[in-house]
C-alpha cells in the first residue's frame, strides 16, 4: 500500500487504515514502514462494529476489508475478505478509484 | 528388553494404586481424634438469593451492525491515530475520496 501511496493521492484519495490492535503495536509498525497515511486505533471496536467487519473470521480482529467512500461520504465500492489473506490488490482499488473519478 | 521397559510404567501405576488403597484402608480404620468436634451433618445454610428484577448487565460493546451496502452513507467515526491526532471520516468530506482499510498486523 505504502509504495503505491502517491498513486492514490494522485487520484485525490486518502488512505485511512483502521486496526483493533493496540496503538503501540500500530505505532511500531507505522515507524517500521514509515507510513504516510493515518493509521487509526480502534481498540474499543467502535468502528469495526459500525462497519460490521469485526471478528468475521473468528479471531477477534478486524476482517481485512476495504470501503471506498466518495467525497459526499457515500460508499461506492467495498471488499470484505473471506480469509485472513483475502484482500484486494492495490491495482484493484486504484481501478475502482479511476472508475469513480470517471463517473459523475 | 523393550517389553520389560514397557512394563515399568504399568508396574509403577500398580504400586501407586496399592499404596493409595492401603493408605485409605488405614485411614478409615483409625479412629478419629477425640478432641476434634464432629463435622456438622448439614451444610451451612446458603443465604437466599433475592430475585433479580433488572436484566443482566449489557455487553460492553453494542452488537455489531450489518456491513453497510454500496450506495449507503458511510457511518461517521472519529478515532485516534497512532501518531496522536484524531481523524474523522468527515475530515475528508467535500475534498477527497477515502480508501478505508481495515487491517491486521498479523497479515
Amino acid at each position: 500500500m505504502q509504495e503505491d501511496y502517491e498513486r492514490f493521492t494522485a487520484l485525490n484519495a486518502e488512505i485511512v487504515a483502521v486496526s483493533v490492535e493496540e496503538a503501540a503495536i500500530g505505532a511500531n509498525v507505522s515507524q517500521l514502514l514509515g507510513l504516510q497515511y493515518p493509521m487509526l486505533s480502534d481498540v474499543e471496536h467502535k468502528v469495526v462494529n459500525l462497519y460490521g467487519v469485526y471478528n468475521l473470521l473468528g479471531d477477534s480482529l478486524a476482517t481485512p476489508s476495504v470501503f471506498l467512500i466518495d467525497v459526499e461520504g457515500v460508499i461506492r465500492w467495498e471488499y470484505v475478505g473471506v480469509s485472513t489473506s483475502d484482500r484486494p490488490s492495490n491495482e484493484m482499488i486504484l481501478d475502482q478509484l479511476r472508475a469513480l473519478a470517471g463517473s459523475p | 528388553m523393550s517389553a520389560k521397559r514397557a512394563l515399568i510404567p504399568v508396574l509403577l501405576i500398580l504400586v501407586c494404586a496399592a499404596v493409595l488403597l492401603a493408605y485409605n484402608y488405614l485411614g478409615m480404620a483409625m479412629p478419629a481424634p477425640s478432641g476434634t468436634p464432629p463435622l456438622p451433618s448439614t451444610p451451612y445454610p446458603t443465604p437466599p438469593v433475592p430475585p433479580t428484577s433488572e436484566p443482566a448487565t449489557p455487553p460492553a460493546n453494542p452488537p455489531q451492525a450489518a456491513i453497510p451496502a454500496v450506495g449507503d452513507l458511510a457511518p461517521e467515526f472519529s478515532l485516534p491515530s497512532v501518531s496522536g491526532e484524531t481523524v474523522s471520516l468527515s475530515d475528508y468530506h467535500g475534498t477527497r475520496d477515502v480508501v478505508l482499510l481495515f487491517y491486521r498486523t498479523g497479515g
